[in-house]
């Protein structure tokens, strides 16, 4: 909001520079963004939140410097005189909806003479951002930046009898508004109305038809106090927010407002040469009542960390024109009806700390008497995870939660039901779902990191998954990773393997491992979304957790993606807690061991895990590590997979004789040929 | 006499500089060493006239330093090595290959340690939530203004995404009496998309309630965190701001880590940078979950991770943080 420094100076009595005012002020309460200079002028930028309505205007500004630097308020020329004629005779106020509008003044002014407003109105209007119309027009603009209450003046002529009628609309009730804008009402808006219809949407903006013009002599003038939630809500249907709702909303003056109508009355006398009507028509059925605050200057203290005496406190409240008296040690504060912000003790805590300055307050530690405090084991999964995944090689990426729904789609787990939607979304389709899994947003990435040259991606993410649980929204901490297949540069001293199958597994391996979670199974894969020849699922105690393998061809094509993709996922949600650590020490045999490889060729069904089996079941104790040291499949093997397995024999309590070993390899040859190997 | 040695060795050295060839190589033996005019031959000359102690002492000076000219000749007139014998030690080398940490997670973690340090428990809420728990608790009463500043992504059945990290406050809160001492960092949501703003985004929340916290604690805090984040030399300001949840609510400045406070670029001129919300938990907030505010008080505070993210690496688009470039995640990723 911009204020005018020598329209401040009219207020206020200050002998500081623009720029000290504002360093005090953002101190203290109202932050300046800016100080621009502009045309022999200086335009403080003031953002004020939305508890200091107050604040929203240059006797408000005024009236903070008083407090904050010490400088005295100038009076306001509010004065006028008033004709004989009373203003009842041609104007009534009736409001129907007292809790939509609880208060309606009106007055009116004769005989005055639009045209242009005098040059320093208009350019100190313009200064603060708003544009110049008419005097009659500019003199309401005037005292709302001035004093910060919405006014708004009919010409009298076009309001038939002077009637007023503050109102819901009813449905379908149809308004052009000064902005020359058709609107249909309904009843959750509040309109002023003549006897028969709406002149104006009560707290947001005047009619058209009742608009003040050229030729206006007579003007009724409102002032209102309007419900701050209904001007709101009425404000958001329409999608018309103004200079007023921005302040009803946030809280009008209801007795202060008295103050703005005459200050506007004195300006339509002295600049258009208007006759004042005699009193103000006040339609106010229920009064404000006071507002009083008790505030124990112990506690204020306690409560800042910061000695703050008495006498303190009242010149803290004499500045801040807060009428207040001292019984004891409590303070009772009557709040002006401008001040909408105070309530409770702990707004006037806010007060006194503030005008003190938040630097005065010592830094100080709490003493918080609690026991120290562990990771949850979802936060020691999560970690873990995220370091196997580094450890890996993969690099970490973070991604937006909502996705395109048909990507969504593809990578769902089966029977996840409906996506949760968003019913907003920033772009849609693209990002209107929440993801049910992390693969479409990594295939995403390895797509962009490829359009920027990069091979060899590997990248992993640890987010949350979301679902619809009997209707109730449920979010799964997942981690999950792809790498590309793509043939890195070549490089003089070795070149990368590209990513596979069973770099995906070992990824997968390496995970459970480095969770201490003994109960994986991985098993033939079940996923649409990955190639049948390559795919395998990953479960936990018989739960379903995970899946990992080659993304399938058709998908890839979808992400616009080349070569081939390799990843996997697997919800953390479920195993955190259950990994069961095993840092026990075994000290290797001191015994030296002996390796025996065999090669043979498999039946083209069988499987690497029934070889391990085959060898397994020889039941030899000294047999300590299997080892497959080659696999080989192709036209001289007529397709069968042709192994070298490395068996290692070893005891722990005596040095092996080659006669034992012969014989331990002899029963496990036996085996494996059970199993219609056929040895090479 | 020394003087003259080293002289000698100087020159032989810039000689030896644009010696090219074994030619070259040659040569500089004749000059140096040569029986008859050679510059250290004629040096060698000299020691007849020194006394006895300078004579050994020079003598063994010469010897060293005819020792070092003639390897260097000799070492010049064999050739470079063969390769196999040794390694070109200025050929690239393999990198290991080592995933890196997204630069708003170290960020969280580095966030996280201090707080850790300091006895805060690490919590964590749901990201889609109730408008209760996003705003009606948390004083921000429907139909207010100061939804305003939070637009919100909306969901069916009466749900949002979170906007701030806030929410978990009040879990803890329902579930926890006083002392509370904990720090909520997560994903947190808000339908705008431009050079500062993207639609998902990161804070660190924290949380403190007892009896007889302070504003001053607020402040301790705060300074400590900044601190230890920036620098030991980092100032703290506090401004008076509001946020619907504490009362008083503060602003909280550096001075710029870039420019010490001098005025550069990035801050602006001013010599602050803003850094953190937070203030004293709103009363109305502890009503809500059941804790009597006159008998306890707290305060809370939070800050973008990503804006720290930006702020420290000097970027100037939140956007590119989520376009999760490889280039990027390698310059300014992560380790551990």
């Amino acid at each position: 909001m911009r204020f005018s420094w020598e329209w401040l100076l009219e207020h206020v009595e200050l002998q500081s520079e623009p720029q000290e005012a504002a360093d005090l002020l953002s101190k203290h309460g109202l932050t300046v963004d800016e100080v621009i200079e502009e045309g022999g002028d200086v335009v403080l930028d003031i953002d004020i939140t939305p508890n200091r309505p107050d604040a929203m205007n240059v006797r408000g500004v005024a009236r903070e410097l008083v407090a904050v630097a010490g400088a005295p308020l100038r009076p306001l020329a509010l004065g006028y005189d008033e004709a004989q004629k009373p203003a009842a005779e041609l104007c009534s106020v009736r409001i129907d909806d007292p809790q939509g509008c609880r208060r309606f003044c009106a007055r009116v002014i004769e005989g005055v003479t639009n045209g242009p407003a005098p040059d320093w109105m208009a350019r100190r209007l313009e200064r603060v951002g708003l544009r110049s119309i008419n005097l009659l027009v500019d003199i309401t603009n005037y005292v709302l930046w001035e004093l910060g209450h919405p006014l708004h003046g009919y010409d009298l002529a076009l309001v038939p009898g002077g009637e007023i009628v503050v109102r819901r609309a009813a449905a379908g009730e149809r308004l052009r508004t000064i902005d020359d804008v058709e609107r249909t009402l309904d009843p959750s808006i509040l309109a002023i109305a003549d006897r028969e219809r709406a002149i104006g949407i009560g707290g947001v903006m005047g009619g058209a038809d009742s608009e003040i013009n050229e030729a206006t002599v007579g003007i009724l003038l409102e002032g209102a106090y309007f419900d701050p939630v209904l001007i709101r809500r009425g404000s958001r249907k329409l999608g018309l927010s103004t200079e007023a709702s921005y302040r009803f909303e946030r809280g009008a003056d209801i007795n202060g407002m008295v103050e703005a109508i005459d200050r506007c009355c004195h300006l339509y006398q002295r600049l258009a040469g208007g006759s004042v009507l005699a009193g103000m028509v006040d339609q106010y059925p229920a009064p404000r009542e006071p507002v009083r605050i008790e505030m124990e200057g112990k506690r204020l203290c306690s409560f800042a960390g910061l000695e703050i005496p008495a006498k303190r406190v009242g010149e803290i409240f004499e500045a801040l024109e807060l009428p207040a008296r001292r019984e004891g040690d409590i303070w009772t504060v009557d709040v002006p009806s401008r001040r909408v912000d105070l309530e409770r003790e702990a707004d006037l805590f806010e007060e006194a700390i503030r005008i003190v300055g938040y630097d005065k307050v010592p830094a100080t530690l709490p003493h918080v008497d609690l026991p120290p405090a562990g990771a949850t084991p979802l936060q020691s999964t999560v970690d873990a995870a995220e370091g196997a995944m580094l450890a890996a090689g993969y690099s970490e990426v973070l991604n937006y939660d909502f996705v395109d729904p048909e990507q969504n789609r593809i990578f769902a787990p089966a029977g996840a039901g409906e996506p949760i939607e968003v019913l907003n979304p920033i772009a849609a389709p693209q990002m209107s779902v929440m993801r049910q899994s992390l693969a479409p947003s990594l295939l995403t990435n390895i797509r962009h990191n490829h359009t920027r040259g990069q091979t060899g991606v590997r990248l992993f993410e640890i987010a949350r998954t979301f679902f619809y649980e009997g209707g109730a929204p449920v979010e799964r901490t997942t981690v999950g990773f792809a790498a590309d297949a793509l043939e890195p540069a070549p490089f003089w001293h070795s070149t990368p393997r590209p990513a596979d199958f069973f770099e995906s597994k070992g990824v997968m391996e390496f995970l459970f491992t480095r969770l201490d979670l003994r109960d994986m199974i991985i098993s033939e894969g079940s996923a649409e979304f990955l190639e049948p020849a390559a795919r395998a699922d990953v479960s936990h105690r018989g739960e379903q957790v995970g899946w990992f393998g080659q993304v399938a061809e058709g998908v890839l094509a979808r992400f616009d993606l080349p070569g081939a993709v390799f990843g996997g996922q697997i919800e953390l949600e479920g195993l955190a807690g259950e990994g069961a650590p095993d840092r026990r020490f075994r000290r290797g045999s001191r015994f030296p061991s002996v390796s025996r490889d065999i090669s043979f060729t498999l039946g083209s069904e069988a499987t690497f895990a029934q070889v391990r089996g085959a060898i397994e079941a020889a039941g030899v104790e000294e047999l300590v590590e299997i080892r497959l040291l080659d696999l080989y499949r192709g036209e001289s093997t007529s397709g069968k997979p042709s192994l070298t397995v490395r068996v290692v024999y070893q005891s722990r309590d005596r040095t092996l004789t080659q006669e034992e070993v012969e014989s331990y390899h002899g029963q496990v040859r036996g085996s494996l040929s059970k199993l219609g190997v056929e040895f090479r | 006499m020394s003087g003259q040695l080293d002289e000698i060795r100087l020159q032989f050295q810039a000689d030896l500089e644009r010696c090219a060839s074994a030619g070259d190589a040659e040569e500089l033996r004749v000059k140096y060493l040569g029986r008859k005019r050679g510059l250290l031959t004629a040096a060698f000359r000299e020691l007849g006239k020194l006394s006895p102690r300078e004579r050994a002492a020079f003598g063994k000076e010469a010897n060293r330093l005819k020792g070092e000219i003639t390897a260097a000749l000799d070492g010049l007139q064999a050739g470079p090595q063969p390769a196999a014998d040794r390694v070109d030690i200025t050929l690239p080398a393999p990198a290991p290959r080592v995933g890196r940490r997204h630069p708003v997670s170290e960020m969280r973690r580095r966030i996280e340690a201090i707080f850790i340090e300091l006895g805060y428990r690490i919590e964590d809420g749901p990201q889609i939530e109730t408008d209760y728990y996003n705003f009606q608790a948390l004083n921000f009463p429907p139909d207010h203004p100061a939804r305003d500043t939070q637009d919100t992504f909306f969901l069916e059945h009466e749900l949002l995404l979170r906007t701030h990290t806030s929410p978990v406050q009040v879990r803890v809160m329902e579930r926890q009496r006083p002392p509370i001492k904990i720090i909520i960092p997560g994903r947190v949501y808000r339908p705008d998309y431009d050079i500062t703003h993207t639609p998902v985004f990161f804070q660190v929340e924290g949380l403190v309630v007892d009896r007889g916290i302070t504003f001053g604690d607020l402040k301790g805090t705060l300074d400590y965190f900044c601190r230890r984040m920036f620098g030991a030399q980092t100032r703290t300001r506090f401004r008076p701001s509001f946020f619907p949840f504490t009362e008083p609510s503060a602003e909280v400045d550096i001075s710029c880590p870039y420019c010490g406070g001098e005025g550069c670029r990035i801050c602006k001129n001013s010599g602050w940078i803003e850094i953190l919300g937070s203030g004293m938990v709103d009363p109305a907030v502890l009503t809500n979950v059941g804790i009597d505010p006159h008998e306890h008080s707290g305060f809370a505070f939070g800050m973008g991770i990503d804006r720290q993210v930006l702020l420290l690496h000097g970027l100037d688009d939140q956007r590119l943080l989520f376009e999760n470039d490889l280039q990027m995640l390698e310059q300014i990723g992560g380790w551990r």
